[in-house]
């Protein structure tokens, strides 16, 4: 008879038979380690199997796949559920996942290759993927009424249910999931001596903020068995070291405190976007340069366009020069103030000034200086119902090329082709980092031609008012080398028709145009016309006379030179021969329908008292580790192997996390169990390792490394075997918290602290650089009891109306740090004054040290329980290994193999299982043993 | 000729049955459908034990509602009611006589021998057979079978009432003039 049935399920409920060959094998095969690679996670139990590849096994309830017929996408790549029951006196019954490895066939005997995996393969794939937040569905941690107040106020008062304050001298509650204890991460502590301050958010960016948790050891691993259980697959997780579970008080070392043990990474606080949002906005002027070249320097290359005044020409010189609108594109904050004014906004300092510049050089006319940084959508004023009509647009062209003055410009559409793009332009600190085409109705960018002509531009090319004193009715913006001023004529009645008008038109803003707004940095904008395709026919002037006007309020002569006073020919004009272009709209009001406001569409950094706090959320966006990531790195860190288990009394799947030799327990005799007919074979330990390396990572942070040796702090090499030839090294892929997360030491002096503006406390300068809180990496520490209150500081922008900087304050703006109470609600007076829950530190109360050598050099009681474990042990232990007959029923858990064998027969020792492989027959399982005795 | 092999699976029917002798199954004759074998229709009986399938081969006699098998294979296990399924193709092969050959196995440990595992495995065997290839093709190498699910072929011992579930290992056959001679070894299904 078959010894053995296989069953193949998808949702481990609905279990279907499989075909089985004839007199089939059922290999059993459990490694607790792998003796090579010790930082490795090993799965105890796995085996491979051919099955038949009958049609049944083929079928939409078992496999899913006919290779034959099915689509080569079809092929069953997802974990099956299997139950494997083998049939003896009694049932045995081993669960786990089963893989399709392959399908051989167009062969005398065509086959299915299985893998049966742990049924830990199974917690493992559905925590893989899956972030780390997700572990934290409790209450506290997904309210979605807690503010910024109430968290940092005490817990235990009903108005501030979920607050996360901590008591002066209190340990933190170990049963607390996530704490927010002082995380010192610019090196304060050594500057202070205590916790003084804690930064909101520091720098730009929002990236370094001091409020970070600090996550349980204990309740992630607990929480990660409510993870993975269901309805009818219930999970526990269970650990001696870490006193959970069936351990539950009970520690393998109470000096380890394992209630004491958390871990940190890059997951930070966020405030939700949706209360309080982040938000300012950009007024429009009337009139703004985009395209915008210098005509400042008497340099060119346009020889056909340059003035011979019937003389040589000097080919390397233009025949004007011009200061008009001077030389770059200009954008700002206008909206129709009179004057140049400032204001301090809840988000940060307002300039504003008006549409038309003062001064040439004046490129940057306002701005807005955020004091905090988030992520922004752009929208029109408000966010207004789309489309907004857009009347009044004009383009002025007063020159092309380097030398062409432009005196009239063909309104035939035939003739004069040229379309515009329509853009907004976004700039941060003088920079454009955002050009915006406006859209159409389509969502396509707009192309806009002209619907006509209009008079004067703002240049002056012509004769201006003759009868208004001063007397200025030379008033032209453009000079020869020799500063003498050119007109195009000096009639006013002739006209110069250089202004483009253009028809109301329908403009869409698109919806995803973001922007990350840096808190310090000066944002502006303007919007403009763009000429992208066709030709622009223009009449220019080439050609002009020198002679002089009477002055009559002087009575003095004044040297012009003027252009030609017949009409010239008309010549086209590609669109990049348009190289200062001056776009308006008429009025203001039609302007500030293009302002654009800058809107938080993703959390920030919490700095008003009601900002909403939601601490699952803040996780989720500001860390990518995920289950599995965390579970590994606790598993490595303390040698712990993963086991699957059955709780038969309350029907609960366990899984065992533990290091192997806090797991064995019980002892078995197995005396009669040998097989005395075979050799019973004592090696020499099987690695040979001589010296052994246990190395945290290194992060680069100041701390990781501090002496500059090439160590990681809290790394050690220990000589285990003299006699050994191997080096190994296990790599900890963590880290440990030791003094500070700050990273290198601050040399810079900003000038406005040189300059005696501001102080090291007012810029929030320290003696290392602040680390951003995706730079920690993931580290395990204790948390202590809080000794002291901590002042929380928000970021602040001091602005200098002094433009010319004669006073301290060298910069237009600094951005400084403050206690709050600036006006705007931020969080202030006591509830800025905050008690941290716990100060994170590397030593548990007892003593334990979480670095494997202290500053001595002396190993801890941290190496003592990693080099305990039974992987290292054969390195300097001797194994052995042997032959035997287990019942099959031992086999359905690894309860068995967990216990300590004994074997008066053929050793003294104590036999540690390391491995078994075999096959099964019926009632049994002919076994080969590998293991550690000692 | 008593012995003959035949093939076609074909209809199946629930039953319950009580089991009193070995080597006999006394079919509760109430059940729809069993009525309309004839009597030596060779079929399997399935029936499923803690999610094991197993299965012996017989025949059924309707007239004394009872099913025959060989207990020597199928060794005696109590059964209350199952599937059967029957044999009702056309005859194939036929032999004068065949020997039931017995091969076990004991798997011991230690030096005292003791015994962890025995199987039985059984081994029909023909005399000396004389015939065309074509009337063997069928029988050895599963003519007209299209797809691995297809049911092998059993084994009919008219005389004692037996079939056995057979199936051919690997055979060589050398014909002369379209004519052969030999004696075909099957292995017998134990389930």
């Amino acid at each position: 008879m078959v010894d053995f049935a296989l069953s193949i399920s998808r949702n481990g409920t609905d279990f279907y038979t499989l075909d089985l060959f004839p007199d089939q094998q059922l290999d059993y095969d459990v490694d607790f380690y792998d003796s090579l690679s010790l930082d490795k996670i090993k799965l105890p139990f796995s085996t491979s199997m051919k099955l038949p590849l009958t049609t049944n096994n083929m079928s939409a309830n078992r496999v899913d796949f006919n290779p034959f017929s099915s689509d080569s996408a079809d092929y069953p790549t997802d974990d099956f559920f299997f139950e494997l029951r083998i049939f003896g006196a009694a049932v045995s019954t081993l669960t786990g996942i089963l893989n399709v490895s392959s399908m051989e066939y167009n062969s005398g005997e065509p086959y299915i290759s299985v893998e049966l995996k742990d049924q830990l393969s199974y917690y493992l794939a559905k925590i893989k993927e899956v972030n780390m937040s997700e572990l934290y569905d409790q209450a506290k941690y997904t309210d979605t009424s807690l503010t910024l107040k109430k968290f940092t106020n005490y817990s235990e008062t009903n108005a501030f249910i979920f607050g996360q304050e901590g008591q002066i001298g209190v340990q933190p509650d170990g049963d607390a999931a996530i704490i927010f204890p002082y995380v010192d991460m610019n090196n304060d502590l050594e500057k202070y001596k205590y916790p003084a301050r804690q930064f909101l958010e520091y720098g730009t960016g929002i990236k370094r903020c001091g409020l970070i948790p600090a996550f349980s050891v204990q309740k992630f691993l607990e929480y990660v068995g409510d993870y993975l259980s269901t309805a009818g697959f219930p999970v526990r997780v269970d650990s001696k070291l870490f006193a959970i579970g069936e351990f539950d008080g009970a520690p393998h070392d109470a000096d380890f405190h394992p209630d004491k043990l958390r871990f940190t990474n890059s997951a930070h606080l966020l405030a939700k976007q949706s209360v309080n949002t982040r938000t300012f906005t950009l007024n429009q002027a009337l009139a703004w340069v985009g395209t915008n070249s210098s005509m400042q320097h008497m340099n060119g290359t346009e020889v056909s366009f340059r003035y011979n005044n019937g003389g040589t020409a000097e080919t390397e010189e233009k025949w004007f020069k011009t200061s008009y609108w001077g030389n770059m594109e200009i954008h700002g904050n206008a909206g129709g103030v009179t004057t140049t004014s400032y204001q301090q906004r809840e988000f940060g300092v307002k300039k504003q000034m008006t549409s038309y510049p003062t001064d040439v050089n004046q490129s940057v006319r306002g701005w807005f200086c955020p004091k905090v940084s988030y992520n922004a959508n752009l929208r029109l004023n408000g966010n207004p119902t789309l489309p907004v009509t857009i009347s009044g647009l004009k383009l002025e062209v007063p020159v092309v090329k380097d030398d062409g003055l432009v005196v009239d410009i063909q309104s035939d559409n035939a003739l004069t082709t040229m379309e515009f793009s329509f853009n907004i332009g976004v700039y941060e600190d003088g920079m454009m980092i955002k050009k915006i085409a406006l859209q159409d109705s389509n969502g396509d960018d707009l192309r806009l031609r002209p619907s006509g002509r209009g008079y004067d531009g703002g240049s002056n090319k012509n004769q201006a008012n003759e009868t208004t004193s001063p007397f200025n009715y030379v008033d032209g913006d453009y000079f020869t080398e020799d500063d003498v001023k050119v007109l195009a004529w000096n009639n006013p009645s002739l006209g110069i028709r250089d202004v483009l008008n253009f028809s109301d038109v329908d403009v869409y803003f698109p919806t995803d145009a973001d922007v990350f707004v840096n808190g310090g940095s000066r944002y502006s904008i303007n919007y403009f016309l763009e000429p992208v395709d066709g030709v622009l026919q223009a009449r220019v002037i080439t050609d002009f006379v020198d002679t002089t006007y009477l002055d009559p309020f002087t009575s003095t002569n004044k040297d012009i030179r003027l252009g030609a006073t017949t009409t010239t020919s008309w010549v086209d004009f590609d669109f990049f021969d348009l190289k200062k272009l001056i776009t308006r709209i008429s009025t203001i009001s039609e302007a500030q329908e293009l302002a654009v406001t800058f809107l938080a569409n993703e959390d920030f950094l919490p700095h008003q008292e009601d900002d909403r706090i939601v601490i699952k959320d803040s996780i989720a966006q500001t860390t990518e580790d995920t289950i599995y990531d965390a579970l590994l790195k606790i598993s490595k860190r303390f040698n712990c192997g993963m086991f699957y288990d059955y709780d038969s009394v309350n029907s609960v799947n366990i899984l065992r996390i533990d290091p192997l030799h806090i797991v064995r327990s019980g002892s078995q005799d197995v005396s009669t169990m040998i097989d005395d007919s075979k050799s019973f074979k004592v090696m020499k330990g099987g690695s040979r390792v001589k010296n052994l390396t246990l190395s945290n990572e290194n992060y680069d942070r100041y701390f990781d490394d501090e002496d500059r040796d090439g160590v990681t702090t809290g790394s050690t090499t220990q000589e285990i075997n003299s006699e050994g030839i191997e080096d190994l090294e296990i790599k900890l892929e963590s880290a440990v918290f030791y003094k500070s997360l700050c990273g290198v030491e601050a040399n810079e002096r900003p000038q406005n602290l040189t300059s005696g503006a501001f102080s090291e406390e007012q810029l929030g300068l320290a003696k290392n650089i602040f680390s951003q809180n995706d730079e920690v990496g993931f580290r395990f520490g204790y948390v202590k009891a809080p000794n002291y209150k901590t002042w929380l500081l928000h970021p602040f922008i001091v602005f200098n109306p002094d433009e010319d900087f004669s006073g301290a304050m060298k910069t237009a703006t600094e951005r400084t740090y403050s206690k709050g109470s600036i006006g705007f609600d931020e969080l202030s007076g006591n509830d800025a004054h905050f008690i941290f829950n716990g100060e994170m530190t590397h030593v548990s109360p007892s003593g334990f040290d979480l670095r494997a050598e202290d500053e001595d050099g002396n190993t801890t009681d941290y190496y003592d329980l990693y080099s305990a474990g039974e992987g290292l042990k054969t390195a300097n232990l001797p194994t052995v290994e042997f032959d035997m007959v287990v019942p099959t029923s031992s086999l359905s858990n690894l309860d068995f193999f967990m216990q300590t064998l004994t074997a008066a027969n053929v050793t003294n020792n104590t036999i540690y299982v390391k491995s078994a492989r075999g096959k099964v027959y019926g009632d049994y399982a002919y076994l080969t043993i590998e293991g550690l005795i000692d | 000729m008593d012995y003959k092999f035949r093939k076609g699976y074909g209809n199946s029917v629930q039953f319950g049955c009580q089991f009193t002798t070995e080597g006999e199954l006394d079919v509760d004759s109430s059940v729809t459908g069993i009525g309309v074998y004839n009597n030596g229709t060779p079929v399997r009986i399935e029936w499923n034990v803690a999610g094991q399938i197993k299965g012996l081969y017989g025949t059924y006699d309707g007239d004394a509602d009872k099913v025959y098998y060989d207990p020597r294979v199928y060794t005696g296990e109590v059964i209350s009611g199952g599937t059967m399924y029957s044999y009702e193709g056309s005859d194939l092969m036929k032999v004068t006589a065949y020997t039931l050959q017995s091969e076990i196995s004991n798997a011991t440990y230690s030096n005292a021998h003791i015994p962890y595992y025995s199987n039985v495995d059984y081994t029909i065997k023909t005399p000396l057979h004389r015939g065309r290839r074509a009337d063997i093709d069928s029988l050895l190498f599963h003519s007209g079978v299209t797809t691995v699910a297809d049911s092998g072929i059993v084994f009919i011992d008219v005389c004692n009432k037996w079939a056995y579930s057979v199936s051919p290992t690997t055979e060589s056959l050398n014909t002369i003039n379209n004519k052969f001679a030999r004696s075909f070894e099957f292995k017998v299904a134990k389930k």
